[in-house]
């Protein structure tokens, strides 16, 4: 059981590494995508149809205000993009747990206990 | 595909915020008593993925651009409501922060981007794979439904926001000069798209099967004795 787990628990960090490997690999490459338009964009720019840019946002464009160097201003934004979406997810996903719980009228740790991985992947027919 | 402000008249803009706002009650709602809590890290870093690989457009064809979406990727780990609020973050966070798809057309954009693209598509792709499974392995049916599916979710997604701009007052322009140049180049983007969602979740099934919600394998998710789900 203790060798279960502990491979289980290599696995998984192996995996959350190589997630945020890559996370780190695209918020460095963020500078050099293509600078075409997209589809929807392109319509816009050919048929010469005027769409208005919010300038209510603080990093317009992926851009940090104040920041000179343009890649530097691009990866810095997409940087706290990234923190930004990371906290933004795993904040909603405990404000909903914790709230169905509450409802649920319980407080314990619900169908996440128990899990083991007997099934593994499934050798069917 | 991020719509800007602009292009939609109020009552395509305000319709589509009102069935986005409905969608994400309904998520809400069934995200909260199924969520498993230890799937919270696994949607955190689900989200801060999407987020990153939609910064990086690739060439299409000559002079446009596109992204990868990651709809039906979130749906596939997460679930078909869970990946449709990963959806909704990364499009809120893009529209509020970063000026990426307008205010006002932000109900529009999820409606294209999370709930067509995310639910709307899943469930078509698990009727299809267990169409298949009856024949194949699980996972054999399950990837090459998701290659198909993620490539149609970048497809429906694009037409749908066509749809928009021609439903809407202010674009002058015939549906064939909206669908044509839109649809035509996510056809291609959503090659790219059923690429990189086929090679993730392969990756995944492989390493922690049981982090895929729609592999249901034999007695992977199998609920402790009293907790079934309803």
């Amino acid at each position: 059981m203790r060798r279960l787990l502990s491979r289980r628990y290599l696995v998984a960090s192996a995996l959350a590494t190589a997630a945020c490997a890559v996370v780190l690999l695209l918020v460095f490459a963020s500078p050099w995508a293509s600078k075409s338009p997209d589809s929807l964009e392109k319509v816009v720019r050919d048929k010469g149809l005027t769409s208005t840019e919010s300038t209510a946002a603080p990093a317009s464009d992926y851009k940090l205000p104040g920041v000179k160097n343009q890649a530097t201003s691009t990866r810095l934004s997409a940087l706290i993009g990234v923190a930004v979406t990371l906290l933004a997810a795993i904040g909603l996903g405990l404000l909903v747990t914790r709230l169905g719980r509450r409802r649920r009228g319980t407080g314990d740790p619900g169908p996440a206990a128990g899990r083991g991985i007997e099934g593994g992947p499934a050798g069917e027919a | 595909m991020h719509i800007p402000d602009g292009l939609l008249d109020f009552k395509t803009w305000g319709t589509a915020y009102g069935l986005s706002a409905g969608a994400t009650g309904y998520a809400l709602y069934k995200v909260r008593n199924t969520l498993d809590e230890k799937k919270i890290p696994l949607l955190g870093i689900t989200a801060a993925f999407i987020f990153a690989a939609q910064l990086l457009n690739f060439p299409v064809a000559a002079g446009v651009s596109g992204h990868f979406l990651g709809a039906m990727l979130a749906c596939v780990l997460l679930g078909p409501w869970a990946g449709f609020l990963v959806m909704v973050v990364v499009l809120a966070i893009q529209c509020l922060i970063f000026a990426d798809g307008g205010f006002a057309a932000l109900g529009a954009n999820i409606f294209n981007m999370a709930l067509i693209a995310g639910p709307v598509c899943y469930f078509m792709f698990a009727a299809t794979k267990s169409l298949l499974n009856k024949k194949l392995s699980e996972r054999t049916s399950l990837l090459s439904s998701l290659a198909f599916f993620s490539w149609l979710s970048v497809v429906l997604a694009s037409a749908a926001c066509a749809l928009e701009l021609s439903i809407s007052n202010i674009v002058k322009l015939s549906s064939g000069a909206i669908f044509g140049p839109i649809v035509g180049v996510n056809c291609v983007i959503g090659i790219g798209e059923a690429v990189i969602t086929t090679i993730v979740v392969a990756v995944v099934l492989q390493a922690r099967p049981d982090l895929v919600y729609a592999y249901k394998g034999d007695g992977l998710h199998k609920l402790p004795i009293g907790e079934e789900a309803v």
